[in-house]
């Protein structure tokens, strides 16, 4: 109990010592720099085994301090396992975030703003912190948005140094409402139990009028989904993955927007007796903004763009699987409940690693290159071969596939799903058969962008070669000149290659944690046994067991299988080596059917990779396909063929309110117009509501 | 006895998808052919076993309209106008496909056996589904479809939904009422086909977009 | 479990031996000779003892995707029942898993694909992708059914427990009884079913296999580039594949079991090689059908399979 609260209070002093080390050093030495860096993760790896023993033992560790004597505010902190199990991937990744952040800021040597570009970034990540084990409302809110102001400036500096963007007020503007409605639910919550303290609220929750019980669960909605980009809600996130370094969305996507996923987690909970639209409003709208993140990432042409919206995808499925967890304890399906919390963090963890290993390679690949559309890179797997092999596993995992950890997440939700098929009826059946389907649409989709944004980027030929090859007005003598040029290219990319330690070693570490992660977590899963007990105080201990036991058993087959998977490979490869030891191994220009050499123009772009997708649903996800039309025989004017990607949300979501009403009248307007098939079609409604209305009625 | 019924309406359903589905005239014209035959063989089955002169008439004129006169109309109209696919529908055919698995989805679930309180017993539970899902399917069939003649098809689709939900709930109907409609049915399309034939000799189409310019100002 | 290992071997020894038969049934209605029946092992070993050709423009992942590609479809035969028996590994909720490993061999393909950057790879990958995307949702839908189908039979294999949804306690509750007891769900969501073999193996309606048209071409134009072993591997890793769905199909269709199982196995065998000769007859007779047709066709197959299901729900199975 004291060796907790002294390494608690330890690790803040270290983090409060940093920020005023840094607050007063004015311009940074490196040494310095590292000496610091050194001591944040030391700290690190001091907190970490106070959080497994929180996990482990299941003891909640409860402290106080008075902060503001004259208001006489006593703020309430505890680490308890849930949010000792959300700071795990604060502790394990943000100071390998801070180690690529302090080699950027020092390759770049920046005159001024590097202070407070680091300083910004501690801000974060300890308002992080004080969200995560705050138990009282003040507390909570000042953090939160002291989370979002700290997060702001960080974009701002960062954009400044890149001096390319100008920064958005969409990040801030979605933090705001965010912020406000905590402010509402908070005054709310205050009127009903004369108190900002949590565990005050948490004993009271029968005592609570009707109208205000709906009003905190929809301020609830707003406030966490905004943050995590729940689907009306996620138009900032595409914008702000954009701006800044790389580090920066892989602080928001990694670690930041997991608050969100926190927060309806424990707000449920504690608020306690959640109305029933809320929690079709979590399912439904996860669904959805899964569904709609990862096909909106066809629409994207950068690498960020992609990942931004993969990240809406996946914090989509885990609303959806806070959603269930608690629709099941409604329907008293304990096993949906179980299977879909422990799916839920499975995610959540596999989601956070995956994201920082992606987004620091694209800050790397964005770093040499000058580069972020998908269409003007190319080739990146042969100039550095490591990173992008690294990125391949995260982006294996986060398409869901076996022998990755996402995919057992994934399979615990759908096979609980499947289950609860058969039992329940109604409505409820709807739901799960369209959770399942729409999970497995997702997850193809998923390996349509995911495959779009590896292949387009990372394999192939660079494109950039081709514009050189084309500006030389290619009388091209033969094959031999192109193969020339892209040698040439590549050496000179080489030459001006700087030092990739600072990005490599914190990719390695946490690839190699997303490895052991994926190979023991059905091993490790009892572990989390005290996480889901938090959430499951309803349920008998036997009832418990059981069924955790049974998660562990088949999460144990699936390991079984995946040992077998690799063994198989194994076997293979060495087949392989063996049939080829003795053979010749030539090598060529791609062969492509007879055409010399694969001109890198002669790729396919991220645009035709996915032409059949948008031919099909281009019309549902925004993207228009322009044709010139070729009138004459032999036309003067080049046919154009141009895609046109424009969002529907923004569209039609976020119209100006002044103009709606214009719009309804004009909609009102088209009703008489003239075509018989419109009549027809007005009287078939008309009988189909009537009879549905008469029937249903009766 | 309910495994044949079933999966006769089954194919009821599955055919007019099938004509949903598809662009040319003659698909439909055969998918409303087979109709015929399954209502003849369904009016013959539901008597439970009891064939008597009236349902074997009523069965005998049922197929003959349905898979002989009404589709020899038709294939004439069709062969006049020399129309034979639907070339630009309002909706796509996929979207038919799939607006039409929705309505099937969607009539058996309003039409499930518990929600409805009938005395007696129907033959079988997708009955009545099947009945309105026709119904809906040629109400879109003339929504979804410019081409006149596809449009009577999606008529005389709607008329066999009518018949359908009459061959299971007004089994005892007057012999003179069933011809009667009928009869009807061969008037509308008889005359139907003579005004189409008309209008694509006059206008050299049939899409009833133009039919405003036979406006009188 | 021995027999449940004879059924793996059968599978990974027997699977050449079918495409052999489709591909001799067409050369017969063709009026040819055809080649062996064996053709396909000879081209295996004679790929094996080739040397190999790689591209400049490729990675460690193009040597890499074969074999991993392989491997997974390798593992998903671990999970799959044939006969009488069940899977050598079976667990609630395989089927995810089997999806996933196909998935997992078809995006290593893509990948390989891609990295050649190659134009007619390209194409062939981003046509493969848009497939996986309509029949994968359609073979969730179906299993999805077929849950319905046996927990509603009530039908308890022994040695499986009733809650655990698996591939093998499908294949085992489908028996004569449940094909009397929901016949017109099964025979409805055969329809889904044989569109998804078709389309995932790339066979006649939607891809011609004996071609030399890269335009027409799915998977023949993603392995352009391979050479030797490594293209004996792919060519071995489709006919996998045709023998994974191709038994799903079996399994569906052919309820019959005795009590014998090896009498069982052979009947299951006998009734792949039918199957195999269906195909080839449905190559021989059928056209391709055009790349802009391709999505319709996939996406009435996925509304059948939701027919089908919403069938199963609404108590059209007999009791």
């Amino acid at each position: 109990m004291i060796s907790f609260t002294v390494g608690v209070s330890l690790w803040f002093c270290t983090i409060l010592l940093m920020t005023m080390v840094i607050l007063l050093a004015k311009r940074i030495h490196c040494l310095l720099m590292q000496a610091m860096v050194g001591l944040w993760l030391a700290g690190s790896l001091f907190i970490l085994p106070v959080l497994a023993l929180t996990i482990l033992t299941g003891e909640p560790l409860k402290f106080s301090l008075n902060i503001l004597p004259i208001l006489d505010l006593q703020a309430e902190f505890e680490l308890n396992p849930v949010n000792s199990f959300f700071l795990l991937p604060v502790c394990l990744l943000a100071p390998f975030l801070l180690l690529s952040l302090v080699g950027y800021v020092e390759r770049k040597r920046f005159i001024g703003v590097e202070n407070w570009l680091i300083l910004s970034f501690l801000a974060t990540i300890l308002a992080i912190l004080v969200v995560l084990l705050s138990q009282n409302a003040i507390v909570f809110l000042m953090a939160w948005e002291w989370m979002t102001l700290s997060a702001y400036v960080l974009i701002v500096l960062s954009v400044k140094l890149d001096k390319e963007v100008t920064p958005t007020w969409s990040f801030l503007a979605y933090g705001q409402i965010s912020g406000l409605s905590l402010m509402i639910l908070f005054l709310t919550m205050y009127a009903e139990n004369h108190s900002y303290s949590f565990g005050v609220w948490h004993k009271n929750t029968q005592l609570r009028a009707a109208l205000s019980h709906h009003l905190i669960y929809l301020c609830v909605l707003i406030a966490f989904g905004a943050k995590c980009g729940l689907f009306p809600m996620h138009h900032w996130l595409p914008i702000t993955y954009k701006l800044g370094h790389g580090i920066c969305p892989a602080l928001f996507s990694g670690i930041m927007s997991n608050l969100g996923i926190y927060g309806f987690l424990f707000f449920t909970t504690m608020l306690g007796s959640p109305p029933s639209w809320y929690l079709w409003a979590l399912m439904i709208l996860g669904l959805i903004s899964g569904l709609w993140g990862i096909a909106s990432s066809f629409r994207t042409t950068t690498l960020r763009g992609v990942l931004s919206f993969s990240s809406m995808e996946n914090f989509g499925l885990m609303v959806l699987l806070i959603g269930l967890s608690f629709y099941a304890v409604e329907i008293h399906l304990p096993k949906l409940q179980i299977f879909s919390l422990v799916s839920l963090m499975i995610l959540l963890i596999s989601h956070s690693v995956s994201k920082v290993i992606l987004f620091l390679g694209v800050s790397w690949v964005e770093e040499q290159t000058g580069k972020s559309k998908l269409d003007q890179l190319g080739g990146w797997m042969k100039k550095s071969p490591w990173i992008a092999g690294l990125m391949f596993l995260a982006v294996i995992n986060l398409v869901g596939l076996p022998p990755f950890c996402h995919f057992l997440g994934e399979y615990l939700l759908v096979v609980s799903a499947f289950e609860a098929i058969q039992i329940v009826s109604g409505v409820g059946n709807s739901l799960l058969l369209a959770i399942v389907v729409i999970m497995v649409m997702i997850s193809t989709l998923n390996s349509a962008a995911m495959s779009r944004m590896f292949g387009i980027s990372f394999l192939g030929v660079d494109r950039s070669t081709s514009k050189d090859s084309t500006s030389k007005d290619t009388n091209s003598k033969d094959s031999q000149n192109i193969e020339e040029s892209i040698s040439e290219s590549f050496i000179s990319q080489y030459s001006e290659k700087k030092s990739t330690i600072w990005i490599s070693i914190p990719l390695y570490f946490i690839s190699a944690f997303l490895v052991i992660l994926s190979l023991l977590l059905p091993i490790l899963l009892n572990q989390f046994l005290n996480i889901i007990y938090y959430f499951s105080g309803s349920l008998v201990d036997g009832d418990f067991m059981r069924i955790l036991g049974q998660a562990q058993d088949l999460l144990v087959k699936l390991f079984v299988v995946n040992i077998l998977f690799l063994i198989l490979i194994g076997i293979i490869f060495g087949f392989r080596t063996w049939v080829l030891k003795t053979k010749t191994i030539a090598k060529g220009p791609t062969w492509d059917c007879g055409f010399a050499q694969p001109e890198a123009r002669m790729q396919y772009t991220s645009g035709s990779y996915i032409e059949p997708f948008s031919n099909l649903a281009g019309p549902l996800i925004g993207i228009q396909k322009e044709i010139s039309p070729i009138l004459e025989a032999f036309p003067e004017r080049k046919p154009r063929l141009r895609l046109k990607y424009n969002d529907i949300t923004i569209e039609y979501m976020l119209a100006p309110l002044i103009l709606s009403l214009q719009y309804l009248a004009k909609r009102a307007k088209k009703l008489q117009n003239g075509r018989l098939n419109m009549y027809v079609l007005y009287i078939g409604i008309t009988i189909l509501v009537l009879l549905a209305w008469v029937i249903v009625s009766n | 006895m309910n495994r044949v019924i079933d999966f006769s309406l089954l194919a009821l359903v599955l055919s007019t998808i099938w004509m949903m589905g598809s662009s040319r005239l003659i698909t439909g014209i055969r998918v409303l052919i087979f109709h015929g035959y399954i209502f003849a063989y369904l009016t013959l089955i539901l008597g439970e076993g009891t064939i008597d002169l009236r349902i074997g008439f009523i069965a005998l004129f049922n197929w003959m309209t349905k898979s002989w006169l009404v589709p020899h109309l038709l294939i004439r109209a069709m062969r006049r106008t020399e129309i034979r696919a639907e070339h630009k529908p309002i909706l796509s055919y996929l979207t038919s496909i799939v607006l039409s698995v929705i309505i099937f989805s969607f009539s058996l679930w309003l039409l499930a056996p518990e929600r409805l309180h009938f005395r007696q017993r129907l033959p079988s539970n997708i009955f009545l589904p099947t009945a309105m899902f026709l119904i809906l399917c040629g109400l879109l069939l003339i929504i979804a479809r410019s081409n006149a003649l596809m449009q009577v098809i999606g008529y005389l689709t709607l008329e066999n939904g009518v018949i359908l939900t009459g061959l299971v709930l007004a089994r005892d109907e007057p012999l003179l009422l069933e011809m009667g409609i009928l009869i009807d049915i061969l008037g509308v399309v008889f005359i139907m086909g003579i005004v189409i034939f008309h209008i694509g000799r006059t206008f050299e189409s049939i899409g009833v977009e133009q039919l405003t310019l036979l406006k009188d100002d | 479990m021995i027999i449940s290992i004879f059924h793996l071997l059968l599978c990974w020894l027997g699977s050449p031996l079918l495409l052999g038969v489709i591909q001799r049934t067409k050369a017969k209605l063709a009026g040819r000779q055809g080649p062996p029946l064996l053709q396909n092992y000879y081209d295996l070993w004679k790929l094996m003892h080739k040397g190999a050709v790689f591209s400049d423009s490729t990675t460690i992942l193009f040597r890499l995707a074969p074999g991993i590609s392989l491997a997974s479809l390798l593992t998903a035969s671990l999970l799959l029942p044939f006969g009488q028996s069940e899977a050598v590994i079976s667990f609630a909720g395989d089927f995810i898993l089997f999806v996933a490993l196909l998935a997992l061999s078809r995006l290593m393909m893509i990948i390989a694909a891609l990295d050649t950057g190659s134009a007619f790879e390209g194409m062939g990958a981003s046509r493969d992708i848009i497939i996986a995307m309509l029949t994968e949702p359609t073979l969730m839908l179906t299993v999805a059914t077929l849950a319905n189908v046996a927990s509603k039979s009530g039908f308890s294999p022994t040695g499986l427990e009733k809650e655990f949804l698996s591939l093998s306690l499908f294949h085992t509750a489908i028996t004569l009884e449940t094909w009397s007891q929901s016949g017109i769900v099964l025979l409805l969501l055969l329809m889904p079913l044989s569109v998804i073999l078709l389309a995932e193996n790339a066979r006649m309606p939607f891809v011609d296999p004996s071609t030399h048209l890269e335009l027409t071409m799915v998977h023949e134009v993603m392995v352009l580039d391979h050479s030797g072993p490594d293209l004996g591997l792919i060519q071995y890793a489709q006919m996998i594949k045709f023998w994974l769905l191709g038994s799903l199909f079996i399994g569906l269709s052919v309820p019959f079991r005795t009590t014998v199982p090896l009498l069982d196995t052979g009947i299951d065998f006998i009734a792949m090689i039918g199957l195999a000769i269906a195909i080839g007859i449905i190559e021989s007779s059928s056209a391709r059908i055009r790349w802009q047709h391709f999505p319709q066709l996939l996406i009435s197959a996925m509304m059948l399979a939701l027919m089908a299901f919403v069938l199963g729900l609404e108590g059209i199975i007999y009791k």
